[in-house]
């Protein structure tokens, strides 16, 4: 039964290896100047992997569009915007997912990374789905601290894997943590 | 001296209303973004008492987003005293944000800044002003609240003059040291709705300059409105006026115009 489990396991991750992040919504937060904006929009715009970016400069939102096939880093979109000396309030992910099964506080492999759904139902995803970023910094710290509570593993905290939550895989690695 | 404050803080929140923080006399403590570099050019038009002819001060100024937290100026003092224009010194200015609590259309932000001048101009009068006129340092805290479209900055800082080069010392009569204080607030005027990068920002700003001696009972008090254009969100372009409200320190050109073009060069060495 173990094994055949880590065998669909496997199956999922070479799948997930093929999936594709394709566009974010990034709203930013400190700024009312038109000039603040597009220090942001300039910023995301340099980023490696980006396409394109359209800045809704009235909502402090900036619809960002993903090069095909190029690895999404979403820290470096924080980053970008932390940069242009501001925060990240909301980031809103759309991907395509090859049929695969998530569950409530657990971790899935999905193009490369890891990601740890939160205050979702067990349901398998397919097609474009779009989920939200809640780690620390991604959102306002009320509403980290609301998910944080969701579970008990460290990772929330730092970001990254911890022997509790790795079930014997690498320790450190990036893991978003994320809803739908 | 209580009546000039309270109409300082009267005209300051009376002026609240859509407030931008791009300040022409002061700083906010918010930094120009990372990896940016910024080119702005001041023309101080100063009416001198005495004689009545007008002190042009030229300050060129680099400016350099080194990253989310710090940035730096390298400033050039140019001015006409000698009649023709002469280079007087150079600065450079340092400012570190240390603070940050920024929520949607709110941020609360506090720096900590320094500047180091100097200057080759004989010394004629007891305001100290690092910042092209006497070879000296600041340190300073800044503090900005933005309110959704309002903002409010206050700005606190230790000036001290030191000999100005070319064997101008500094008189030893006068004060070396003073605080000064700042106030500033500001009010977006154009557009009422943002659409586009292209659309002209109107600004208005208000600010009050406050300068006290610390061995001496010398002091002045400035108000300091200005309009500010943007084009482009890129480029800057500052109308303001100084004016002395209240001083009993002797000042060649406390009353003037500056003019100011800054322009922005976002990213520019990612």
């Amino acid at each position: 039964m173990k094994k055949i489990i880590l065998v669909i396991l496997g199956l999922l991750i070479a799948i997930s290896s093929f999936a594709q992040i394709k566009s974010a919504t990034l709203s930013a937060s400190g700024l009312t100047c038109s000039m603040c904006s597009k220090a942001i929009y300039k910023a995301l715009g340099k980023v490696s992997f980006v396409k394109s970016v359209e800045a809704d400069i009235e909502g402090s939102k900036y619809q960002i569009t993903f090069k095909e096939g190029a690895p999404v880093v979403l820290d470096d979109l924080k980053k970008a915007v932390e940069n242009a000396g501001f925060s990240v309030a909301a980031l809103q992910v759309t991907a395509q997912f090859p049929p695969i099964a998530i569950a409530n506080d657990t971790h899935i492999e999905y193009g490369g990374s890891t990601y740890h759904f939160l205050n979702v139902s067990g349901q398998t995803i397919s097609g474009d789905k779009t989920f939200t970023v809640v780690d620390k910094k991604f959102l306002p710290d009320t509403d980290y601290k609301r998910y944080a509570k969701l579970t008990t593993m460290k990772c929330i905290e730092t970001g990254r894997t911890a022997a509790c939550c790795t079930k014997g895989g690498a320790v450190g690695a990036r893991v978003y943590h994320v809803t739908l | 001296m209580k009546r000039i404050f309270i109409a300082a803080g009267m005209l300051i929140s009376s002026a609240c209303a859509h407030a931008q923080e791009l300040f022409v006399y002061t700083e906010p403590a918010s930094n120009m973004p990372a990896h940016t570099v910024g080119l702005r050019a001041s023309n101080w038009l100063m009416d001198e008492r005495e004689t009545g002819r007008t002190n042009y001060h030229f300050i060129p100024e680099i400016m350099w987003g080194v990253n989310k937290h710090l940035m730096v100026h390298a400033e050039g003092f140019i001015s006409n005293r000698d009649g023709g224009l002469a280079a007087e010194g150079m600065g450079l200015y340092a400012k570190y944000r240390f603070y940050s609590k920024d929520t949607l259309y709110r941020h609360f932000r506090a720096a900590a800044f320094g500047r180091i001048t100097t200057n080759n101009a004989p010394i004629h009068q007891e305001e100290i002003m690092t910042n092209g006129h006497n070879s000296g340092f600041t340190l300073g805290l800044i503090a900005t609240q933005l309110l959704h479209r309002q903002a409010l900055s206050a700005t606190l800082s230790y000036e001290r003059a030191m000999d100005n080069f070319g064997g101008n010392e500094y008189p030893a009569a006068q004060s070396r040291d003073a605080m000064n204080l700042a106030l500033s607030t500001g009010r977006l005027f154009y557009p009422k709705k943002y659409t586009s990068y292209g659309q002209v920002n109107i600004n208005g700003m208000v600010e009050v300059l406050v300068q006290q001696h610390l061995s001496s009972d010398k002091h002045y008090i400035d108000i300091a409105p200005a309009v500010q254009f943007i084009f482009n969100s890129q480029t800057r372009v500052d109308i303001g006026y100084r004016h002395e409200l209240y001083g009993n320190m002797e000042r060649t050109a406390p009353n003037g115009l500056l003019l100011r073009v800054e322009h922005v060069l976002f990213s520019v060495l990612n």
